[in-house]
């Protein structure tokens, strides 16, 4: 366990590239608009830096065995769960959706009273924000 | 080390396999934990699917500039426990009670930015749920919008105030003297509970104040 030289450079090295990420997740979110691919690069960084905490600042690169596993298997079963879930919603029949009631009664009541729900209107369906 | 007051247990048959089981015990915690937030973002997930827009609309609301040096304050305390781990390795005491408390501060800058932003919200009335009275976007979807933000963020800064109080236990052992190059294992978890929060952080930043 006692270390008796190791050198502290190395993690202000995972530091700076952690900053230098925060700050380019920034410039692409207000500076450039990446449009449809905003989100999976925002989150690609957030993995990254994740990926950086987690070896070198928690250390996980020197655990072993099931002390290495267990942090993953929990990202196993964060997928599985955002992934069938987002499945279901994606896959719904449109009454079946929380924004899709409205635009099933819409026909049924006068025009004057009539509103377009967020992000059901005639545009082109957008994706994820998109 | 008198024998009344180790820290060493004999029924761990060895000081290495004390640690291992305090490292496990710890991982398996924080594996439970990243089941807990993933609900919330399984919720966010789902919502955003079916609000896009008004997700969009809704994070435009919050202020983002501030939200970057949050995420920086975070990252840097994260470097400064790592280091306390790292300088109590080497049984130096009072460096890692120095770095741990730079750590809590920066830990404390990150709650009155987040105070002040919820102090913004309820003034405007960005509230979740039934409290929701901002006019300028349509309550269909800002309200569970703001319901999540709500959640993600109220349920991630009660996770730093209780890491806080764990960070500065951990000052005070330091500074008393129960931790060495020999026993630490206090430092080590403790500090993997820090990095936990702060990578929590690194995905609420970009998801709710990054819409686009």
């Amino acid at each position: 366990m006692a270390e008796k030289k190791k050198s502290t450079w190395g993690y202000v090295a995972v530091w700076v590239v952690l900053v230098v990420l925060t700050v380019v997740t920034w410039v692409l979110g207000t500076k450039v608009k990446l449009g449809p691919y905003s989100l999976p690069a925002s989150l690609g960084i957030a993995v990254v830096k994740t990926v950086l905490v987690a070896m070198f600042f928690m250390h996980l690169v020197e655990q072993r065995g099931t002390r290495r596993v267990v942090l993953p298997v929990s990202v196993l079963f964060l997928g599985l769960l955002l992934g069938v879930s987002l499945l279901e919603a994606m896959t719904r029949i449109r009454m079946a959706r929380p924004d899709g009631i409205d635009e099933e009664l819409e026909p049924k009541r006068p025009a004057s009273t009539r509103t377009t729900p967020p992000g059901t209107g005639p545009e082109k369906p957008r994706w994820m924000g998109n | 080390m008198s024998t009344e007051t180790s820290p060493w247990e004999e029924h761990f048959g060895s000081r290495e396999n004390q640690s291992k089981a305090a490292q496990l015990g710890m991982w398996i915690f924080l594996g439970s934990e990243v089941l807990l937030f993933t609900n919330l973002f399984v919720g966010y997930a789902v919502y955003r699917y079916y609000y896009p827009d008004v997700f969009v609309e809704a994070s435009k609301h919050l202020e983002v500039g501030w939200a970057t040096v949050q995420t920086l304050l975070l990252v840097t305390s994260s470097l400064f426990v790592a280091l306390a781990v790292h300088y109590i390795r080497q049984g130096r005491q009072f460096l890692t009670a120095l770095v741990l408390l730079v750590a809590i501060g920066m830990g404390v800058g990150f709650l009155g930015i987040k105070g002040w932003e919820y102090w913004k919200h309820w003034t405007e009335g960005a509230l979740p749920g039934e409290y929701y009275r901002l006019a300028e976007l349509p309550e269909q979807g800002a309200s569970l919008f703001f319901t999540l933000y709500f959640l993600l963020t109220g349920l991630h800064a009660v996770h730093m105030l209780v890491a806080l109080g764990l960070l500065g236990w951990l000052v005070w052992g330091a500074v008393s003297g129960k931790y060495t190059a020999e026993y630490h294992i206090p430092v080590e978890v403790g500090g993997l509970y820090w990095h936990l929060v702060d990578v929590f952080w690194l995905f609420i930043y970009p998801l709710l104040y990054l819409v686009e």
